[in-house]
């Protein structure tokens, strides 16, 4: 691997029938780093990943994950996992079986697979149903059930299928704090509806339309395409406040948002220096006694896939 | 991806896996009844009717002296599974008589009611192991389950492994029935000694276990290509039964009629019956056709598997 990408992705393509859910994508994963991939229904992000894992054989293009073609897929058993989306497990199998199934697999004799199973079932909080079988399961236990054996053994690139869907907050958290855990040594892939999870998580993304990239890049590079400031004072501006904040350099003027009494200030792009700007902007809010209760630099996330995806994405 | 990535040891592994986690699934557990049910009931048939015959002749001693009606009892059944077939050389004198040299052989040279239960079981495994057969791979391909082990191991031993792992447990039942049909005539029936009963069998066990070898990678091939398992089941059993019922129909009509049993030969049929044949040379051949079609199945099944999404 030449340039410190885990995977490489170049002009990837595929299609199902006419369907095309791939369609010239290319992208790179930093190494150690985690990745979001996003994208409205159907726009290709589990077929990317089925694509990037072999289990579908793409129509053109290439992918590499640690510098070997998926297509030698072999050269990358035990350093490549996945969490697929939607793929079920032996329904009367006990859990830990399956998993110990897994590692020997990896190689490991069955005393020390199971040892493997056990530890990676605790640390997904499952210690106490390893002798369960998936039926007597709830969904997020099934969730965390797919994780504990995507994170077995030492694989350094790990893809994500939509690991948080359907499980409520507490376990999302438990779950998004797992990811956190083993970035330190793997490469993370993570695909997710969830736009607010991915910011929060991920240091790069990629948002996916119709087979297309249609933004890629650091988290913080792609919300602050037309960068924009959003706060909210403790009590409305008087319109002589209002004329003060919206003569400070930088900004195209100040607008009451649509909702909950927010404010935004967009940036010029023409402005040399757009965080002297928003420095400014809080700066003056301090001077006036308005501490705001909310200030956020930058898109959304969520606004950024609305724009680039034509609002067809929307929740 | 090719026959080189092949690992004994992951061969083994998802062989043992896939029939263990057949059987906790129930599929394997149905296959084993059927089988069970198939070659007992085979067995019932004809034995309760020798059983019948001996209390007639009023004891054991007296129903060694009939053993001519034992043969009686599997006759007509022996006589079926290899009468009639003009591909088979019988001499005018023999044809003269009645006497076909291989139903002789089944009848007179071996204990009769084994051979007649052997070939209840060639005709009917078949269709049972395309009960049990169906289901190698359609049931994990439509869960997405198999994406669990494809970044753990090669697609041929998954292919491979799991159509072990079948063929050892067809083994397995087909061994077990045999050996409870075996004991049963040994212990119960006085007409055939021990060497006899246990020679034939095993001649017996391993014709079965050749001919469940090209049925099992039939159906492998199938359960590959078809993502559902009801799909699957259907088609496994409509190809495995529908070809001799085809074939039997289509040797109804009046001007090919003649041409329909060459359907036979598309699977094992045409040939399996030869696995228990009096001349030995007939019997090698036969081998050697169940295993040239389990390999040629297995490589169409494979092939397809290589390649095809998952």
């Amino acid at each position: 691997m030449s340039d410190g990408a885990a995977v490489r992705i170049r002009d990837l393509a595929k299609s199902f029938g006419s369907v095309r859910a791939l369609d010239g994508v290319t992208l790179d994963v930093p190494e150690r780093s985690i990745y979001g991939l996003v994208g409205p229904n159907g726009a290709g992000k589990t077929t990317l990943f089925s694509v990037v894992a072999n289990f579908l054989k793409a129509d053109a293009g290439d992918v590499e994950v640690l510098g070997i073609d998926v297509r030698r897929i072999s050269q990358l058993r035990g350093r490549l996992a996945i969490l697929p989306q939607d793929a079920l497990f032996q329904r009367n199998v006990p859990i830990i079986e399956q998993l110990a199934f897994f590692r020997r697999l990896d190689g490991k004799p069955r005393a020390e697979a199971e040892d493997d199973a056990r530890r990676t079932l605790e640390r997904v909080g499952l210690g106490s149903y390893v002798a369960r079988g998936v039926h007597a399961l709830s969904h997020g236990m099934v969730k965390r059930l797919g994780l504990a054996q995507a994170f077995l053994g030492e694989p350094e690139v790990i893809l994500l299928d939509e690991p948080t869907s359907g499980l409520d907050p507490q376990n999302a958290r438990q779950i998004r704090d797992l990811i956190r855990e083993f970035q330190a040594r793997a490469t993370i892939m993570v695909s997710s509806h969830n736009l607010i999870e991915v910011q929060e998580l991920c240091d790069r993304v990629a948002i996916l339309d119709e087979g297309h990239v249609v933004a890629e890049g650091l988290v913080q590079d792609v919300t602050r395409e037309g960068r924009r400031v959003e706060f909210l004072p403790p009590r409305p501006l008087t319109s002589e406040e209002t004329e003060r904040l919206a003569a400070i350099p930088g900004f195209r003027g100040l607008a009451l948002s649509p909702t909950g009494g927010r404010y935004v200030a967009s940036l010029d792009p023409a402005f040399p220096d757009g965080d002297a700007a928003v420095a400014g902007l809080l700066r003056a809010l301090l001077d006036l006694g308005l501490c705001p209760r909310y200030f956020a630099d930058g898109n959304s996330l969520e606004e950024v896939f609305l724009k680039v995806t034509g609002r067809r994405g929307a929740k | 991806m090719s026959l080189r990535d092949v690992g004994r040891r992951h061969l083994a592994l998802i062989a043992f896996y896939s029939t263990r986690y057949a059987v906790r699934g129930g599929t394997g557990l149905v296959f084993l009844l059927l089988v069970l049910v198939l070659g007992l009931f085979a067995a019932n048939l004809l034995i309760s009717r020798v059983e019948q015959l001996k209390l007639s002749a009023g004891g054991d001693e007296a129903a060694k002296e009939r053993l001519d009606d034992v043969v009686r009892v599997a006759k007509p059944l022996v006589e079926w599974a290899v009468g009639g077939r003009e591909d088979l050389p019988v001499t005018a004198a023999q044809a003269r008589e009645g006497r076909d040299p291989w139903a002789t052989y089944l009848l007179q040279k071996r204990p009769a009611l084994l051979s007649a239960i052997l070939l209840g079981l060639l005709f009917g495994l078949p269709l049972v192991l395309a009960s049990g057969a169906f289901n190698q791979y359609s049931g994990d391909v439509s869960t997405r389950g198999i994406r669990f082990v494809l970044l753990r191991t090669e697609r041929a031993n998954i292919y491979f492994g799991r159509f072990l792992g079948m063929a050892v447990f067809a083994a397995l039942a087909v061994g077990l029935v045999l050996a409870i049909v075996v004991a049963y005539l040994g212990f119960a029936l006085p007409f055939y000694t021990w060497g006899e009963l246990l020679g034939w069998g095993a001649t017996g066990f391993a014709a079965l276990v050749l001919l469940s070898l090209p049925y099992i990678a039939l159906c492998g091939w199938i359960s590959a290509a078809i993502d559902s398992q009801f799909g699957s089941f259907a088609v496994c059993g409509l190809v495995v039964g529908g070809i001799p019922l085809f074939g039997a129909i289509g040797g109804l009509l009046p001007h090919y009629g003649k041409y329909a049993r060459y359907l036979h030969y598309l699977l094992p049929w045409g040939v399996q019956n030869r696995l228990l044949h009096f001349e030995a040379g007939q019997v090698a051949l036969a081998a050697l056709a169940c295993l040239g079609y389990t390999a040629v199945f297995l490589a169409l099944g494979y092939r397809h598997f290589s390649r095809r999404d998952l």
